[in-house]
């Protein structure tokens, strides 16, 4: 490399350096807020047309929310006239819609819209991820079959417990001890880790279908793979547990 | 003009691999631009892809840029050491950065990325670049 395109390049590493501090400071939030502010509606655009533009699940998100304001009204009346009124812990939800698909799944809730890190996202009762990382407009969403992604579960006709562990595409349920009984064609659900503030993934979220189970004597565990119950690159809307 | 085209295209290109296709196809351009035809305004692209790719990924601003900018430079120093203008070594070194790339990014081993990048890459090269303009400045 000629001793121009050194120096360039070491002015811009330099530049890199001081943008990546800058940002890791907090200093560089209003920046990134800024562009993706700019960037988002067309981002949504462009993610429609890759999924097809299906234009009936936006209709289907804004229904489900009235849906749901209305059993949750139902649900409270109901209550009272039993006389078991309680203080509700039920989770608010918010819409968001998917700004991306391709490397990671983003969405177009961030700080701004009361977004926090570990926040659960679902798709009616299947759940999505959680949030784990966020800018002021934006947020990642670990999805149950990325590789960092560990969760615990409980399969729906047998009970069995054991942990999903993603591994890419699909995910593998692991830790599950012998004596448990698991049946191809069966879902696993969340256990549920909701904490004294009444966040987490709460139970009985559908994670995935048990398929092609593997079991030998030789071992304490047997395992199986489970595949998503959706096609995340399909969606175009998703909730945010608050 | 053309350098303005050849932006228009890399940000199409990017477009098309943060929504389509999880593939390097924007890292695989630059590199063929940045062997092929101009180094300074390669680098340059090489930054401003990154940095774009790092606030629509959510990634920590500079990161991919600088990613970008070192499997460049790395490249560049092995060609110049081996004098390399053979197409297989030049398949071999984006395979390496394709490897290391998306190692660093996505923590995952993609090997079938990486020879993709190389097949492309050697087709490109062999059938759409003239080996006689190597190092003349494309846009001029």
């Amino acid at each position: 490399m000629k001793r121009n395109e050194t120096t360039l390049f070491l002015l811009l590493i330099a530049f890199s350096v001081v943008l990546f501090l800058l940002d890791r400071s907090g200093l560089l939030s209003s920046v990134r807020g800024v562009i993706e502010r700019a960037v988002s509606p067309g981002a949504k655009e462009v993610h429609k047309l890759a999924t097809g533009g299906r234009a009936q699940d936006s209709e289907i998100g804004q229904e489900k929310l009235q849906e749901l304001a209305k059993l949750k009204k139902e649900n409270e009346d109901l209550r009272l006239q039993l006389g078991i009124a309680k203080e509700g812990s039920a989770q608010k939800h918010t819409l968001a819609h998917v700004l991306s698909t391709s490397r990671f799944f983003i969405i177009d809730k961030g700080q701004d819209d009361d977004i926090a890190l570990g926040n659960v996202v679902v798709f009616k009762n299947i759940l999505i991820g959680k949030v784990i990382i966020m800018s002021k407009y934006t947020s990642r969403v670990l999805l149950p079959r990325d590789r960092e992604s560990v969760i615990e579960v409980k399969t729906t006709q047998t009970g069995a417990r054991g942990l999903i562990k993603g591994q890419g595409e699909t995910m593998l349920l692991s830790e599950v001890i012998l004596s448990e009984n698991l049946t191809e064609g069966d879902t696993a659900a969340t256990i549920g880790d909701i904490d004294e503030k009444g966040l987490g993934i709460r139970p009985g979220l559908l994670v995935g279908k048990i398929e092609n189970i593997r079991k030998s004597e030789n071992q304490l565990f047997q395992e199986a793979t489970v595949v998503p119950l959706l096609d995340f690159k399909t969606l175009e809307n998703v909730f945010v547990a608050l | 003009m053309r350098f303005a085209r050849l932006v228009f295209f890399i940000i199409m290109l990017s477009l098309l691999e943060l929504f389509f296709v999880p593939l390097p196809v924007v890292f695989i351009t630059l590199f063929l631009f940045f062997h092929f035809y101009d180094e300074e305004h390669g680098l340059v692209l090489a930054f401003v892809v990154g940095f774009l790719f790092d606030i629509l990924l959510l990634r920590p601003l500079g990161t991919t840029a600088m990613l970008f900018m070192i499997l460049l430079f790395i490249t560049s120093l092995y060609r110049r050491k081996y004098e390399a203008t053979n197409i297989f070594f030049l398949g071999m070194m984006i395979f390496v950065s394709i490897l290391v790339l998306e190692f660093t990014l996505t923590k995952t081993i993609a090997i079938q990325i990486g020879l993709f990048g190389m097949v492309v890459t050697m087709i490109i090269g062999r059938f759409f670049v003239p080996t006689t303009q190597k190092y003349e400045s494309w846009y001029r």
